[in-house]
């Protein structure tokens, strides 16, 4: 995630006039804590502009009951009830077919749901008022490819109800934002699908939105431009602004989402907090020539024993063959030069000590395959 | 060119995009906007917004540029046949015309170059219809298929207000046409032939609500079905309407009820051609044929007769209610 200072040179940037003028009229900085990364220490706390001067929790960005979309006989959405908190990042998972962009387009008021309901920033679905704050990418982002970059943008923001003096501005702001301030004048028939998906994001969150959603935001970005987005995600996020990422891309959820769902067919199989869903996730493997009463004490005191497998389970000539394995759950990587001394002091010899993180993928895979059995 | 991603920043509320590297000084990346307006409730305003979205699309697709060409073609030819043919007029009757408009008293002069306004009128008045056609039958349909609506529609913007929206641009795109080449017309022949209908603009007006009622019509099929689809049944919707237009005309001059029925029955399904024909009537000059008990229009432009004011309101009625409906069923629609 760290991602090196940009050659800059030293020089101030071209448009330093501008940089000064916005310094001045800052408000309050948002709290500025470390980076948010994988193995970093937890997200900065949210700055909440929004919540209640009387605290309590915030509004939930989205909720549905009961949701179901039938196209005649096909079900593409079963019965799903979701709960996505505000100023969070929501990470929205499942196979291909499972009704992921179909929920979307309920949620947004593409599709009108067959049976169930919900809300959308406060609002029933389908209320016109609610999508004042809503930003959406949608999964086939076609445009009026007649329209150059910067009218293409400037629509969209009068669709908002953006007075026309402000838009100059945030039309800058998001074309620089997205890194296509070169292409303004570009009518959009002349993007490649990648820019066509950037000039999507930044018509997304051009007017201030409270909920971004974004249907595959990265499926036709480079790689660069999937770390940009991420960072995006993570800087829309400490403004307080929740964002709903569908995305395959499970690598990438786990970095930026506070909380997921996975659908299957239409329905919810696992939702909650990415940290909770993937507790537990550390786990070492200990092979070792023997394994003495004493030593499976002295683990067990300290670290919960996941299985144990004697010499004979392994095939002959098999990786790890003749030896026994133990598999142990683990807070922490610091925790394994200790295994390897107890281990060696207990006199067994240790040929592997072997971390393995559960990842999001590891909990994809076991519930939709359960789901599928 | 992708370092500045995360570098800007957005919207007001005092927003601020931490960078991609916002380890880095904060102060030399964020801008920070005040806090200026929340958009106002009024989404009545988005119908404008498409609309000139819709009108700029059509001036600037290329689509349009076949047309406007063969309008000016159109016209030039218009503007040199006319001036042959009043010179020819000038030049004399023959024989049996004239004596025949001796002893009645009729202006075949005038005749003459009222049936040559109304051709270039009729011209107009097609070309416009067919172009509503053209231009209706993919405006939502199109879209639709793209999936352009999509941002769009996931914005503060209701279904109402974009098929009202597209409506109006289309229609003034079209009144723009039928204004400019109607005008354009009757110009030609009052500088060829010194005639000038009074009621000019009303009849031009009319030929609007024809070509508005064709767009509305074919804006339904267009929230239904695909573009091609609208296409080909609202041609041949069109076609019908003006041939049974004519079925009424001969119906009228040899009295036969059952000709005349076909075509009221129709101009109430498909009201274009007595649209036409009210608007016709309007610049036609005098037909002098009726008082002399004959019930023909001189010509196969003129009308014989004018459908009444009634059909008017019916006209605007009807395209209203296509567009309500238009906009009922897209409405509905799973984009
Ligand atoms: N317009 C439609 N008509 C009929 N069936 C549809 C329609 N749209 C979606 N479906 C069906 O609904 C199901 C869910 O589709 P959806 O696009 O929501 O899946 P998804 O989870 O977004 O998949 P992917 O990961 O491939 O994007 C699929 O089985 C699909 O075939
Ligand atoms: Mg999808």
């Amino acid at each position: 995630m760290a991602r090196a200072p940009p050659a800059v040179p030293a020089a101030p940037p071209p448009d330093i006039g501008h940089t000064l003028i916005m310094a001045t009229l800052q408000t309050p900085p948002p709290t500025a804590g470390p980076a948010p990364g994988v193995e970093g220490p937890p997200p900065a706390p949210h700055r909440a502009p929004q919540k209640p001067p009387g605290g309590g929790r915030p509004p939930l960005a989205v909720e549905t009951h009961g949701l179901r979309k039938e196209y005649g006989r096909k079900v593409a959405v079963a019965n799903l009830s979701l709960s996505v908190p505000a100023e969070e990042v929501f990470g929205f998972l499942g196979p291909n077919g499972a009704g992921k962009s179909t929920t979307v387009k309920m949620l947004v008021g593409l599709v009108r749901p067959t049976a169930g309901g919900g809300s959308l920033l406060g609002r029933p679905l389908g209320d016109v008022g609610a999508r004042r704050r809503l930003g959406f990418l949608p999964e086939q982002f076609r445009f009026h490819e007649w329209l150059r970059a910067e009218e293409f943008l400037n629509f969209h923001a009068s669709l908002y109800g953006v007075p026309p003096r402000e838009r100059g501005r945030r039309i800058a702001d998001v074309l620089q934002l997205v890194g296509l301030e070169a292409r303004a004048q570009d009518t959009l028939r002349t993007f490649s699908k990648g820019m066509l998906q950037r000039i999507g994001i930044a018509q997304a969150v051009i007017a201030d939105p409270q909920l971004v959603i974004l249907d595959e935001p990265t499926s036709a970005l480079d790689p660069i431009g999937r770390r940009d987005v991420r960072d995006l995600i993570r800087g829309l996020r400490e403004r307080g602004i929740a964002v709903f990422l569908n995305s395959h891309l499970l690598s990438e959820v786990e970095m930026v989402c506070d909380r997921v769902a996975i659908i299957d067919r239409g329905m919810v199989i696992h939702q909650g907090r990415l940290a909770e869903l993937i507790t537990g996730t550390l786990e070492a493997e200990l092979r070792l020539d023997a394994l003495p009463a004493s030593l499976v004490a002295a683990l067990e005191a300290r670290w919960p024993i996941r299985g144990t497998a004697g010499p004979a389970s392994s095939a002959p000539g098999a990786d790890g063959a003749g030896l026994w394995t133990l598999r142990l759950a683990l807070q922490d990587d610091a925790d394994l030069p200790q295994i390897a001394d107890l281990a060696i002091h207990h006199g067994a010899r240790l040929h592997a000590l072997i971390p393995h993180r559960t990842t999001l993928e590891d909990l994809f895979v076991q519930s939709v395959e359960n789901h599928d059995r | 060119m992708t370092l500045t991603w995360g570098a800007g920043s957005l919207g007001p509320g005092a927003g601020t995009l931490p960078t991609a590297h916002s380890h880095v000084p904060r102060e030399s990346h964020e801008l920070t906007i005040t806090h200026s307006h929340l958009p106002r409730e009024s989404h009545q305003m988005n119908a404008f917004v498409i609309a000139k979205l819709t009108f700029r699309e059509a001036l600037r697709r290329k689509a349009l540029y076949g047309a406007v060409a063969l309008t000016v073609a159109f016209l030039a030819l218009y503007a040199w046949g006319t001036g042959y043919i009043v010179r020819e007029l000038d030049e004399g009757l023959p024989q049996g015309l004239a004596r025949l408009a001796s002893q009645s008293g009729v202006d075949v002069r005038l005749l003459a170059i009222g049936e040559l306004l109304l051709a270039g009128l009729y011209a107009v008045s097609n070309i416009a219809g067919l172009l509503a056609i053209f231009m209706a039958a993919g405006t939502i349909s199109q879209e639709v298929e793209q999936g352009t609506l999509q941002s769009i529609i996931s914005k503060p913007v209701s279904r109402v207000d974009v098929v009202l929206g597209k409506w109006l641009g289309g229609a003034a795109m079209l009144a723009t046409y039928v204004a400019i080449t109607g005008v354009l017309a009757a110009g030609i022949v009052y500088w060829r032939a010194g005639y000038l209908p009074t009621q000019l603009p009303l009849g031009l007006l009319l030929l609007m609500l024809k070509t508005t009622l064709l767009y509305s019509l074919t804006m339904v099929g267009s929230a239904t079905v695909p573009a091609i689809t609208t296409g080909i049944v609202m041609l041949i919707v069109y076609v019908v309407a003006n041939v049974t237009g004519m079925i009424e005309q001969v119906g009228v001059a040899i009295g036969s009820e059952t000709m005349v029925r076909i075509g009221v029955i129709a101009s109430l399904l498909i009201p274009s051609d007595a649209l036409w024909k009210m608007g016709a009537s309007l610049v036609q000059p005098p037909n002098p044929l009726p008082a002399l008990g004959i019930q023909m229009s001189l010509g196969p432009f003129g009308v014989v007769n004018p459908p009444s004011v009634w059909m008017g309101v019916y006209g605007l009625t009807y395209t209203l209610l296509a567009l309500g409906l238009a906009a009922l069923i897209f409405s509905r629609r799973d984009l």
